[in-house]
């Protein structure tokens, strides 16, 4: 099920090694890095990294032209 | 850094004011009462855990972008601490009764234990369970991790939402 691997994330795990690969670049270990990143990729992956970035894109834009478009989220609780 | 951060919020409503005007303040803004367990990994400096209770904030800008804030009292310690930055939800945005957001806020604390305040990543997992019977009620799980201390933490609770 989808959102199970979506709780995977909320371990904290991937975002802590995003951080630190950023951080420490080739101090990190390669393998754990792959997997980490891996993770976050696959969470996303239901509505695509490309598509995902692309709406972002158009949304910061809609934002900076002050063009609201909200939604209701129960994360942003 | 905190009169830049109070600045730049400052800033960011006053811009988005006319914009407001042409949607609903409810559906952009939202704020939430809750209370939660709190645990830090090994690498923090004196609490381990805490309960919890507080407030948080959203401003819902678009489908997937979300300025969010909080700040809650631990009990145990007798500590307050706060949040605030974005949110980027990476499920589906229009599924109003499970969603994940990926964020980047800042937190920070009077209590000298949880020093220093610096900015880091989160993620928050937030989920209705009973969406036609408590449609205010959420469960709110999150952890972040701290770029300066290197620490990771995270809460499990519930939220309520203030109807307003």
């Amino acid at each position: 099920m989808d959102w199970l691997k979506y709780l995977s994330l909320a371990t904290g795990r991937p975002a802590a090694g995003l951080v630190r690969l950023i951080e420490h670049g080739r101090s990190v270990d390669p393998a754990l890095a792959d997997e980490w990143l891996a993770t976050l990729r696959q969470a996303v992956s239901e509505e695509n990294v490309t598509t995902l970035i692309g709406a972002l894109k158009a949304e910061l834009d809609d934002i900076r032209q002050l063009k609201l478009n909200p939604r209701d989220h129960p994360s942003d609780s | 850094m905190k009169l830049i951060l109070s600045a730049i919020a400052a800033a960011l409503f006053f811009a988005a004011l006319p914009a407001f005007a042409q949607v609903a303040p409810a559906k952009v803004f939202g704020a939430y009462i809750g209370g939660h367990g709190v645990w830090w990994d090994s690498e923090a400096a004196g609490i381990r855990s805490d309960v919890e209770a507080g407030v948080s904030a959203k401003a819902s800008l678009s489908p997937h972008i979300s300025l969010v804030g909080s700040g809650w009292y631990g009990f145990k310690e007798q500590y307050y601490r706060y949040a605030g930055g974005a949110r980027i939800t990476a499920t589906d945005v229009d599924n109003r009764n499970f969603s994940i957001g990926i964020g980047y806020q800042y937190r920070g604390s009077g209590y000298e234990v949880l020093k220093p305040d610096e900015w880091g990543p989160d993620v928050t997992l937030g989920w209705r369970p009973w969406p036609t019977l408590f449609p205010d009620l959420i469960v709110n799980l999150q952890s972040w991790y701290g770029i300066d201390t290197n620490a990771a933490a995270g809460t499990a609770g519930l939220r309520y939402r203030i109807p307003f």
